[in-house]
């Protein structure tokens, strides 16, 4: 079937809508507008001045002095008492009261205005946030001190341990000296006992020698004393009368010897204190080297004590230092929950530990607007796709030329698409721009999936053209098009999950809403752009919305046969 | 070319209307004048005829030279109310109605041109209809009807809110579309030019159709002396139905 009809009255139908100023400016240009402020007025930097009043107040938490660093988004005012800050409330001056109540540990009690239901859980959940942030900053602040402090410690267990290491080798050095000095000693000893030795030895070689000599002497003298005598005898028995002297020259030199005898017996005495004396020097040299040796022992015992510290001194900074890296997050927070999002924006948001609670705010900002933009995306496109396709099926409903038109053989086919493929082209001009926009504001990813997303864009604006055209068919009165369009809307937007999640509606309502175009292409949208799968994970989704077109079409076609039939 | 229509159609229905029968024979070149006073049904008829009223039964068959051709792409209408694109310039909404005829883009130029000059619309070709004035929107929407060089043009009340010298000018080009052997159903109130035009008539009255032969059997028994005075005389209920059908 040659498709000629259908492009002259799409042509047709175009050059009507562009040259009728007053639908341009209605469903274009004011959308378009609207589109543009929807975009523009949401704040990337999320709630700004959110004005809150505070009671009360403690030195250790005092809630300026965390204004700009931790509620950059607050206004804070400063009351004397609950009830004017309640007061604040009430006309509407404050969102919300805080009230410290005590301090070590801060309680504080929150007082809201829940007549600003929408935005006080955001800022109550943005200020739960600060403050959680702001507690979990001071506790890692008290404990990146005291690991701080702890460092030191060990440090001067370190200095402990290195002056441990010095004494130990001092002790090595002194068990050295002491066997140096016992050896020595004992070598001393040694030489003095053969001394000693060898002294009496010749002692009593000198006695014996002595005691010989004087036994010679004194048997010597005693002979020639006898000789003496005997000779004298002799002599007087010859009568001789003769003294030589011999006798007394004999015992004055006895006596002489005798002298010398007593000063030999004298020097052996002497000789013989002194052997005494070297043995006493020995017995202290004796007695002398087991005290050392005992100071060695003590030295040795000192040493292993010493070195057991040594060890204890290591274990113990082995097991400190365990402590000292710790991690101050891990201390304050054993155990902690991160709420991680599957999706995370490419941009501000790294995820890194370094992030500012700015940055935080901010990638949760830029995280909820682009998780809202799908929602935005698909309530445009169902706005402006019912609104646009009932006004073009309206405008040729009415059009006068239809009268002509319908004349033609087998025109119905070509009407219904004509009109179909003509608000496909209008609508596809906002839901670009919307793209665009999505695109350079929100920075998602829409055309790394361009056909993906064109497909499902596709598949959910045919569907509301088509009922746009069908409510169009069955009414025909502009008027009345026009309100019921508007509850199909609102109804449409409500079983889409738009106004209200799904998971809060009754389980009926619920699993209905499901099924339904707007939903279906949201969760169809998210899965692409977000997630970048592929076409191919949306297959089901592509099958409802297949059907919905499908059932949808069905009925046009059976209303519009009707419809022109009975005229 | 000889041009014969028979139409025999039975329980015409348009909401509140409901024609029993509808019966005539044309032939090319003829001019059927439809009367009958205002609400009596002869958009009806002319919506039956032209395929925009479906609920009927019988038929409507055309013959060009004694062999049958079709009727709905052989056929040009103008509706009562233009059926124009108001804000497509007249030579667009001249070229589309080709277009969706099915004709050449040549042949559309050709006869663009041609009706724009026999119309004496060539000066208003690239102005919008809303630009135009009524005469001209009537004259546009009589271009539009013809572009595709239909056999039989069927005409719904042309002379509406248009002025007298346009109406001889509107007159003046029937007849010659009438000259081409080209059949013409017209409908209208104006009586006097409807008398002095159409070859043949055929009056609504009262839910029933009249062909010629029923008018002039009921003008000639009756008193008046021309077809208006007669049938001004049965509009205004001053004699009484004319008959049984």
């Amino acid at each position: 079937m040659s498709l000629r009809k259908t492009f002259t009255l799409i042509n047709a139908t175009l050059k009507s809508f562009i040259r009728n100023w007053s639908s341009i400016m209605m469903l274009i240009v004011f959308p378009l507008l609207l589109i543009l402020l929807l975009f523009f007025a949401f704040n990337p930097d999320g709630l700004q001045k959110i004005p809150i009043g505070v009671v009360g107040g403690y030195a250790d938490f005092d809630m300026n002095k965390y204004s700009s660093e931790y509620f950059p988004y607050l206004k804070i005012s400063t009351y004397d008492n609950l009830d004017s800050c309640m007061n604040g409330i009430k006309i509407h001056k404050e969102y919300l009261c805080l009230e410290i109540k005590q301090q070590s540990p801060i309680i504080v009690n929150v007082y809201y205005d829940n007549t600003q239901s929408v935005v006080i859980w955001e800022i109550l959940d943005r200020i739960k946030s600060s403050i959680d942030y702001l507690q979990k900053q001071k506790s890692k602040e008290s404990v990146s001190n005291f690991l701080v402090e702890f460092g030191a410690a060990l440090d001067k267990l370190e200095t402990f341990k290195e002056q441990v290491a010095v004494t130990n080798n001092q002790i090595d050095s002194y068990i050295g000296g002491v066997d140096s000095t016992i050896v020595k000693l004992s070598n001393a000893k040694s030489d003095l006992s053969t001394t000693i030795n060898n002294m009496d030895r010749d002692i009593n070689d000198v006695k014996t020698t002595r005691n010989s000599l004087k036994s010679e002497k004194d048997n010597m003298y005693s002979g020639i004393m006898s000789y003496i005598n005997t000779y004298e005898s002799t002599l007087n028995q010859a009568g001789i009368q003769y003294d030589i002297g011999a006798r007394g020259y004999v015992a004055n030199e006895n006596s002489k010897i005798d002298s010398k005898f007593y000063e030999m017996d004298s020097r052996i005495a002497t000789y013989e204190t002194a052997s005494a004396q070297g043995k006493q020097y020995i017995n202290d040299m004796s007695d002398g080297m087991v005290a050392l040796g005992q100071v060695k022992t003590e030295l040795i015992n000192h040493k292993a004590a010493l070195t057991k510290s040594y060890a204890d001194i290591n274990s113990i900074q082995g097991e400190f230092q365990g402590i000292n890296t710790l991690n101050p997050e891990l201390l304050v927070n054993p155990v902690v929950v991160m709420n991680i999002p599957a999706y995370v924006p490419k941009t501000s948001y790294t995820g890194n530990g370094n992030v500012t609670v700015q940055e935080v705010v901010k990638g949760i900002n830029m995280l909820s607007l682009q998780t809202l933009f799908p929602t935005m995306l698909f309530l445009i496109t169902l706005f402006l796709a019912l609104l646009i396709s009932s006004f073009i099926a309206l405008s040729d409903i009415n059009s006068s030329s239809l009268k002509r038109v319908n004349l033609i053989k087998n025109i119905a086919f070509h009407n219904i698409l004509s009109v179909y493929l003509s608000s496909l082209i209008i609508i596809a001009v906002p839901v670009f721009c919307v793209l665009l926009m999505g695109s350079s504001l929100f920075q998602l990813s829409i055309f790394a999936n361009g056909w993906a997303i064109l497909a499902i864009l596709f598949m959910v604006s045919s569907i509301f053209i088509i009922l746009g055209m069908l409510i169009a068919q069955i009414i025909r009165k502009e008027s009345i098009t026009l309100l019921t369009t508007t509850f199909l809307l609102i109804l449409f937007i409500f079983l889409s999950g738009f106004i209200l999640p799904t998971e809060k509606m009754s389980d009926v309502v619920g699993a209905m809403s499901n099924y339904f175009p707007g939903k279906i292409g949201n969760n169809a949208f998210i899965k692409v752009v977000f997630y970048d799968q592929g076409i191919s994970t949306i297959g089901g989704e592509f099958q409802l919305l297949l059907a919905w077109l499908l059932v949808l079409t069905i009925l046009l076609i059976f209303v519009y046969h009707y419809r022109n039939r009975c005229k | 070319m000889t041009l014969y229509l028979r139409t025999r159609l039975t329980n015409i229905t348009q909401g509140k209307f409901k024609i029993p029968k509808l019966s005539f024979q044309l032939q090319g070149g003829d001019i059927l004048g439809v009367i009958g006073r205002s609400g009596s049904g002869k958009s009806t008829i002319i919506k039956a005829l032209v395929g925009a009223v479906k609920s009927y039964e019988g038929t409507i068959q055309l013959y060009e030279d004694s062999k049958e051709i079709r009727t709905d792409t052989s056929l040009g209408y103008s509706p009562q109310d233009n059926a124009l694109y108001p804000l497509l310039t007249l030579k667009e909404n001249i070229q589309t109605f080709g277009r969706l005829n099915g004709m050449k883009t040549e042949e559309i130029e050709e006869r663009t041109n041609m009706l724009l000059k026999r119309l004496d619309l060539l000066n208003s070709k690239d102005k919008t209809i809303t630009q135009l004035s009524g005469g001209m929107q009537k004259r546009a929407d009589l271009a539009c009807a013809l572009i595709h060089n239909p056999k039989i043009i069927v005409l719904d009340e042309p002379f509406n809110g248009i002025d007298v010298s346009l109406q001889g000018f509107i007159w003046a080009f029937i007849k010659d579309l009438s000259k081409e052997g080209r059949i013409i159903i017209i409908s209208s109130h104006m009586l006097e030019d409807l008398e002095k035009n159409c070859t043949q008539f055929g009056l609504i009255e009262a839910g029933f159709y009249y062909d010629t032969i029923q008018i002039a059997k009921y003008l000639k028994n009756s008193k008046e002396k021309d077809l208006e005075s007669f049938l001004t005389k049965v509009f205004s209920r001053n004699v009484a139905p004319i008959g049984d059908k």
